[in-house]
């Protein structure tokens, strides 16, 4: 090889990513209605199969209820003991994972395919007839505290907490948080009732991912075809109210860092502006070039991280901004978040940075969906906003025609610091 | 079966290439034989402080972040006590960026001090974040210099404190630079839709032309035999009273670090395994408990964890806690749990195959242990861990005098 002519200053010539080719899942009805919703890969070993309701905290009515309910499901059923679940769970190699986000609950379970057959008769047993009794509830209940109280002392925790409730007010379906005496509040009934009228097939969805034959989709249809506990499911709660932009500060004593949230509500997927924002988003704090990390983090060394993320729900979204500062330095940081937005409302972006945002977002998409399990991940997502895939291939060629006075103009529009509240968590004294 | 390919170059850079068309990203991993375990004892954090210094600036490219992102990529890197990792995703069709990247690298850094300046606070602000501002986040600094009195595990990635990070100089980064960031230090790994010829051409041409270095032998201090159980007692503004428990076991290529593995997998992994069945479900001691091994090179830890419900003794939960350890002595293992735990290594494996950049740095990680084909016999080998061989290294490990405890107390009533 040349090496003398090796020019090192000079960066390989790049070639563009080429556009998505994104498929969407396939799809089956069981005979019950339930859609399942499948990628198939038959050179994997292993199943990601995700089961998928509308029960998430939005239709809770009273705190805990949705997250409580979901975790409690590998407590025992009528069929199984925890200690059943547990044994056989671990014995076939599997990983359970049960979760409940504002607008859904799911049942995640991850598996060799193998094995599916011995695995879902606890699946099935979880969903239709889970027992809720009230000994392994006042344990479980008891653990749960535990993890609250550990929760309550972690910063960022506590602010975003507190950014969650000023966002969304705090007695509304997304706002609500719980507090350390809602454990008190909790019983087992209010779980057998949620889980009575919100685990139901006609509120539930499949996904599968990984090597999906037509046996595969028969064992499937074999467990969960039937009808289960048809109902009526709690509708949402009310999501009226009207925000209000300010500082909120919240003392912790002897904290050695700030953790700040800055933020406000932000528009529906549906608005015109949303998706042309995501750039914007990117550009300002959403990677590790942004501007918010090249100049807090690389430049002033106030932070080990800082971030903006846009977060979607299916009625409301937030856009947000998250680090942890040296107490000294907080209102430095704040400062300098707010002179970066500046930057952006009084200034156009240049081309050559547009364009590094535009091909880092493109080989983003590309690693998003790179793989059955992140197909699924990210149509799991789609699916809860009632979107196909296809709305990631609009959404990548919206955001490649975003020009830099668009830019300006979202900046004007929606990176304006008076509009946000503030939180802060730290050693106010010292701040 | 994970098919590779191996060559080296004259300056004695080893390549690993595996080939997997059904992503269009590839990934590329860069292992450096070096960790916090090589560092000076009273300049600790440096092999971590380092790690960020490598997006600093390379001799000839003055951002290694922006042309990579320009090319669709994404990167991130780590330190252990043993290892310095550097990994990146790109689009197939720009991988030669990542070479001219990573070899820039390799070759000269750029050594600026406005560099240094920014990644020490960077790092003073990651220790504070990540091990004195949470709860519990100083464990790890309170055991390990327990645990380890001569042996550089003593002290964490992170640093013994915050001052040797704040005490860094320019010297100390161009010194620990041409003493390990040699190709001949090193192992590559790619891992996506690449042609093994085409990586070879690339690589002999951006990295082939990089001077060796000096072959850094490696003489640590050994750990001696412990003789005597050790225990530390502090209080902490944290919810929960917490154990901990670290016991001496082999290093990670002895031929009873397999059996090991799966022992604390018996104690402590997954809601059927002994600790959690005895003591969260059925006592009702903890709310939650936890076995693993750390998995260092040289001789390692055990350890087993737990938080204490509120009300419970310390005395005795620590000694019911005991009695579950000790139980693997006195009650004998049945063949069906000792399958449990191996099937879920198992698929735990084909999970964590289950991506092109796992693939690389798995591949990276076993070549640098001598032997990358590991990851294809590995699996066997863990079947081939008997009954017997678990009573004898429990037997071995489980000795009282080979244990160091700390008791994490909630000053909160």
């Amino acid at each position: 090889m040349t090496s003398h002519t090796l020019n090192r200053k000079q960066q390989p010539q790049l070639q563009p990513t080429s556009g998505l080719s994104i498929e969407e899942p396939r799809q089956i009805n069981l005979h019950n209605g339930i859609p399942v919703f499948y990628f198939d890969n038959p050179s994997q070993q292993a199943i990601r199969f995700d089961l998928i309701f509308d029960a998430g905290s939005a239709i809770q009515s009273k705190a805990l209820v949705a997250s409580s309910t979901v975790k409690m499901l590998q407590e025992g059923t009528n069929r199984f003991s925890a200690g059943q679940i547990a044994q056989k769970i671990d014995y076939y190699g599997a990983y359970l994972d049960l979760q409940a986000s504002k607008d859904t609950a799911w049942i995640s379970l991850y598996g060799l395919r193998k094995q599916m057959p011995r695995l879902f008769p606890l699946l099935k047993s979880m969903l239709t007839e889970a027992s809720f009794r009230e000994q392994a509830f006042r344990h479980f209940n008891n653990r749960q505290r535990q993890t609250y109280l550990l929760n309550s002392q972690k910063p960022k925790h506590m602010a975003r907490k507190a950014f969650n409730g000023l966002v969304f007010g705090n007695a509304t379906a997304y706002g609500q948080t719980a507090e350390l005496t809602d454990f008190d509040l909790l019983t087992e009934k209010d779980l057998a009732q949620f889980y009575a009228q919100a685990y139901t097939s006609d509120n539930c969805k499949i996904i599968a991912s990984g090597p999906i034959d037509a046996e595969f989709l028969q064992l499937t249809e074999a467990f969960f075809g039937q009808s289960w506990r048809l109902g009526e499911k709690p509708g949402m709660l009310s999501q009226e109210f009207t925000f209000e932009a300010g500082y909120y500060p919240i003392q912790r004593d002897a904290s050695l860092q700030s953790a700040i949230v800055m933020g406000m509500p932000f528009l529906q997927r549906t608005h015109p502006d949303y998706l042309p924002f995501l750039l914007v988003n990117t550009l300002f704090g959403g990677y590790f070039g942004s501007r918010l990390m090249t100049n807090v983090r690389e430049d002033k060394g106030y932070t080990y991280g800082i971030y903006s993320q846009v977060m979607p729900l299916r009625h409301a979204s937030t856009f947000s901004i998250a680090t942890e500062t040296g107490t000294e330095v907080t209102q430095a940081a704040i400062d300098e978040i707010k002179y970066e937005m500046q930057r952006l409302r009084e200034n156009l972006v240049g081309e050559e940075e547009l364009n590094l945002v535009k091909n880092y977002l493109s080989g983003s998409y590309l690693r998003a969906l790179d793989g059955v399990y992140n197909m699924a991940d990210r149509f799991k997502s789609a699916l809860e906003n009632n979107l196909k895939m296809s709305y990631y291939v609009e959404s990548l060629d919206r955001i490649q025609q975003v020009t830099a006075d668009e830019v300006l103009q979202l900046a004007k529009k929606y990176l304006q610091p008076e509009q946000m509240v503030t939180v802060v968590v730290g050693d106010l004294n010292k701040i | 079966m994970i098919h590779f390919d191996q060559f080296t170059l004259d300056n004695g850079l080893r390549f690993l290439i595996h080939h997997d068309a059904t992503t269009p990203m590839v990934a590329m991993n860069v292992v450096y034989d070096v960790g916090a375990r090589d560092e000076n004892p009273d300049k600790t954090g440096f092999a971590h402080l380092f790690e960020h210094l490598m997006f600093g600036g390379s001799v000839n490219i003055p951002k290694y972040d922006e042309p990579l992102q320009k090319a669709g990529g994404e990167n991130n890197a780590f330190t252990n006590s043993d290892i310095t990792n550097y990994y990146l995703t790109i689009p197939k069709h720009n991988i030669e960026t990542a070479f001219w990247l990573e070899s820039d690298r390799m070759l000269s850094l750029a050594f600026s001090k406005k560099s240094l300046e920014v990644q020490r606070q960077v790092v003073v602000e990651e220790f504070r974040q990540n091990y004195l501002n949470q709860p519990y986040g100083d464990v790890w600094l309170l055991l390990k210099p327990l645990a380890y009195q001569t042996h550089p595990y003593q002290w964490n990635t992170i640093g013994k404190e915050i001052a040797h990070i704040e005490e860094a100089t320019l010297a100390d980064v161009k010194d620990f630079y041409s003493r390990f960031y040699n190709p001949n230090n090193a192992i590559v790994v790619i891992a996506g839709d690449v042609d093994t010829t085409q990586m070879q051409q690339l690589a002999e041409k951006w990295f082939g032309p990089i001077p060796s270095g000096p072959d850094y032998r490696r003489k640590l201090p050994q750990e001696p035999g412990q003789t005597k159980a050790r225990k530390l007692e502090v209080e902490r503004q944290v919810p929960q009273t917490a154990i901990y428990k670290a016991w001496h076991m082999c290093g990670r290529k002895d031929a009873d670090y397999l059996a090991s593995d799966l022992i604390s997998d018996l104690l402590g992994s997954g809601q059927s395994s002994r600790l959690h069945k005895a003591l969260v479900r059925k006592a009702r001691l903890f709310s939650d408990v936890n076995a693993f091994v750390t998995g260092d090179i040289d001789p390692g830890l055990l350890i087993v964890t737990g938080k204490l419900m509120p009300g419970v003794s310390v005395e005795n939960a620590e000694s019911k806690l005991n009695e579950v350890v000790h139980s693997l002595l006195n009650n004998p293992l049945k063949n069906d749990e000792l399958r449990k735990v191996k099937n879920k290594v198992i698929s735990g494996m084909v999970f964590s195959e289950l991506t092109a950049l796992n693939k690389a740095m798995n591949l990276a990680y076993y070549a640098l242990l001598g032997d990358p084909s590991m990851i294809n016999t590995l699996i066997d080998r863990y079947e081939a861990v008997t009954t017997t061989d678990i009573d004898r290294v429990a037997e071995q490990l489980f000795r009282p005098e080979n244990c160091s405890t700390l008791i994490y107390k909630s000053s909160i009533k």
